[in-house]
């Protein structure tokens, strides 16, 4: 070992390098405020090698993305741990630069010689917020997606250059493959080199200029307790990475990794919002409307370019007022924490808000539904088709975007809606139509009222109601009730209205096979035909270009479920 | 001076073995994602996935009324399967070599060359392969070239005029025949 290294440091004279390395003078002696800087490093390690686990797997594109990551969570081998690492790393990147940034502030080492130190420092925690606004897209689901949204349309307000800047940045006019290509290539080649460059002549520079003295610390007493770099230093400063990195693995474990939420969907309903540490700009965007929302979205670089500009501040007001550090020190401190308090706001904002519950209860369920469908394998045409892997699924969700804009969710109070189908044509829903057919859950507020109340004794109701269960083909109807049902119809005068030849009358829908697959999908398609509405339909028509017979099938198998469902209203 | 140099030592064991720790528990992550596919139930790679066809992985190919009488041809093998991440239906698995005996019978023969996978064709006499000329008879068997084995037979069977097969990938570069 000793002679090989002896051949090595021959040819490469590393030992002098790690000697140069370990050997930094550390002015004022080793103190746990100096852990930072190398921690940050760590960290960036372990960016780099969780990034790298995840890209053996990744595949950027629309249809791939949401998939593999998927995958990677639940098939790759502790997967899960990499992404909650990579997840929470990166959190940690953003406090531990942030920490780093206030030490140096406070010990005035930004000062002359060291602008170029706190300006490439400065320009790495901008890398930091770019890596995680660029990595946040990459799963390609919900939060990603809309939330990235807001950050690349802040882009496109820039005046004059805004619409080209946009274009570049999400590769096109719109979302899509592209923007992916573009977002990863940014994400684990163009950042990593950059950051890399940028740490080489952070510390470079620092040790050029080697390690502040304290700042209540006279310089000789400084020089006299100054120790080397290795052991002390170096012991606190792995000391301190081993905690954070113990750290981080503990909280990936107890929140099993990371979230994936349900593939991106651009015709859904969601709730953008950002990372925490961008909750700040998020906030502060609320208080900023039409032209003055680039006034918001300027603020926080006027404020970053008063902390590039605080070494040369320094050296400019400190020959007028001496004590000026603990003041600029003061200033940048004091913005900090208003910005902490934004995020606070946010915060507090959100959960104060039952909308926001309500959406995010949403996205949850979503995403675990999205979850247990991909167990069998996502389609190649992509995520969003993941619904058809199960057409109950499908159906509900094709009824949530295009029915459901009328037939209002039985929950809604007070009800406005035409005929709530949640339970729809099971025994009891069907009961109580017979019973209020002008009810609010039913043509109450369609309008559609010509029709009598059914008055006779329950039993009567029960086997009309079950005649027109039996209709829909439902294997668990009682033949016998329903025939006797059957007689009623006829003698109750139901049939006046109401034809059963499948053809209608244009007065009263047909009532043949009520509510089986083939009465279903007619009447989605043309509910203002002879044989259901006629004149007094009021439903919009469904032709093939609204909606296509895979959804229309989808629809009519979720609404054929709802028989078996409990009707949802009082 | 004896105590600070003991105390500097024991501080530098400290840093070499927190130093070292760190290394080794950034690196888990890693070597795991790059190990994971070596895994006994590593998710299924294209080829492997559950399939919803037959029950034992038959899936027909061909009628057998369209295939030549004691003559190979050549035929895609397609199969509902799952690559990784993404299911699709009626994926291109490969091919086969498929040789009609009677209406009853047929013989198939993966068109994988058991050497180093590259395509068998037809050749007058039988089949071969192009990239090392490995030569097969007209019943597989090899007569020629580096391929260690005859060519690799698969199941196939015929059902209501249908010919089909299970599909399946051998071990390369051996003697011995190991399905995949």
């Amino acid at each position: 070992m000793g002679r090989l290294g002896d051949w090595v440091d021959q040819r490469t004279g590393h030992r002098e390098l790690v000697r140069h390395a370990l050997e930094e003078p550390v002015r004022g002696g080793a103190r746990w405020a100096y852990v930072f800087g190398s921690a940050l490093v760590v960290l960036f390690g372990l960016q780099v090698l969780t990034g790298a686990a995840m890209a053996l797997f990744y595949s950027p594109s629309a249809t791939d993305a949401w998939a593999s990551v998927d995958f990677i969570q639940h098939h790759v081998w502790l997967g899960w741990l990499t992404r909650g690492l990579h997840h929470s790393g990166a959190s940690a990147m953003v406090v531990v630069a942030g920490l780093h940034l206030l030490q140096t502030l406070w010990f005035g080492a930004y000062r002359s010689p060291r602008e170029l130190n706190w300006l490439t420092g400065l320009a790495l925690l901008l890398l930091i917020l770019t890596f995680a606004l660029t990595g946040y897209l990459l799963p390609w689901d919900q939060k990603g997606y809309w939330a990235t949204q807001v950050a690349t349309s802040l882009i496109g307000l820039a005046p004059g250059v805004g619409d080209p800047l946009q274009r570049i940045a999400q590769g096109g006019a719109s979302y899509g493959n592209l923007t992916l290509t573009r977002f990863y290539g940014v994400h684990v080649v163009l950042l990593p080199a950059l950051a890399s460059a940028l740490i080489a002549a952070h510390l470079w520079l620092f040790r050029r200029h080697g390690v502040t003295t304290p700042p209540w610390m006279p310089e000789a007493e400084g020089e006299a307790r100054k120790e080397t770099f290795f052991p002390k230093q170096v012991a606190m400063d792995a000391g301190f990475a081993v905690l954070l990195v113990a750290a981080l693995a503990g909280f990936a474990v107890r929140s099993h990794g990371t979230t994936l939420e349900a593939p991106a969907d651009p015709s859904s309903q969601y709730l953008a919002r950002p990372e925490w540490y961008f909750l700040p700009l998020f906030q502060l965007l609320k208080y900023f409307h039409g032209s003055w929302e680039l006034v918001g979205a300027a603020l926080p670089a006027v404020g970053l370019g008063f902390v590039a500009a605080l070494p040369f501040l320094h050296r400019y007001l400190s020959t007028r007022r001496p004590a000026m550090a603990r003041s600029l020190a003061w200033a940048v401190t004091a913005g900090l924490a208003g910005a902490g308090v934004l995020g606070v706001m946010a915060d507090r904002q959100d959960a104060a808000d039952p909308t926001v519950a309500k959406l995010r209860a949403q996205a949850d369920r979503e995403a675990a539904l999205a979850e247990r469908l991909a167990a069998v394998g996502v389609p190649v045409t992509g995520p969003l088709d993941l619904y058809k892997n199960d057409p109950l699924v499908w159906g509900e969700r094709v009824y949530t975007r295009k029915c459901q804009t009328c037939h209002h969710p039985c929950s809604n109070d007070p009800y406005k809606g035409d005929p709530c189908l949640e339970g729809y044509a099971s025994r009891e829903w069907i009961a109580r139509l017979l019973r209020q057919p002008a009810g609010k859950y039913f043509f109450g507020n369609s309008h559609i009222d010509e029709m009598d109340a059914y008055t006779g004794d329950d039993a009567s109701l029960r086997a009309l109601a079950e005649f027109l269960y039996w209709q829909g083909a439902r294997k668990d109807a009682d033949a016998a009730l329903a025939k006797q049902g059957g007689e009623l119809f006829e003698s109750e005068g139901c049939g006046a209205c109401h034809t059963l030849d499948g053809k209608g009358s244009g007065d009263a829908p047909d009532l043949a096979g009520y509510a089986s697959e083939g009465w279903l999908s007619a009447f989605i398609r043309a509910p203002g035909s002879s044989r259901f509405y006629g004149d007094k339909n009021k439903m919009e028509t469904f032709d093939a270009h609204k909606l296509g017979d895979a959804e229309v099938a989808a629809v009519v198998a979720y609404l054929r479920g709802q028989a078996s469902q409990p009707v949802k209203f009082p | 001076m004896e105590e600070a140099t003991t105390r500097r030592s024991l501080l530098g064991t400290i840093a070499a073995g927190l130093s070292s720790l760190l290394g080794a528990a950034l690196s888990v992550p890693f070597l795991a994602a790059l190990a994971s596919p070596a895994r006994r139930d590593a998710a299924p790679a294209a080829g492997q996935g559950p399939d919803t066809s037959d029950s034992r992985g038959f899936v027909p190919v061909i009628q057998i009324g369209d295939l030549p009488k004691g003559q190979p041809k050549r035929v895609e093998v397609t199969a509902d399967d799952v690559d990784a991440w993404a299911r699709q239906e009626q994926r291109v698995m490969g091919a086969v070599w498929l040789i009609k005996v009677s209406r009853e019978e047929v013989k198939a023969f993966s068109t994988v060359c058991p050497h180093l996978g590259c395509s068998i064709n037809a050749a007058p006499s039988g089949f071969g392969c192009p990239c090392h000329t490995s030569a097969f008879s007209a019943d597989g068997q090899v007569v020629g070239g580096p391929s260690p084995r005859s060519m690799d037979p698969l199941e196939v069977k015929v059902e209501k005029d249908t010919v089909l097969v299970r599909y399946a990938r051998f071990r390369q570069g051996q003697a011995k025949r190991e399905e995949l």
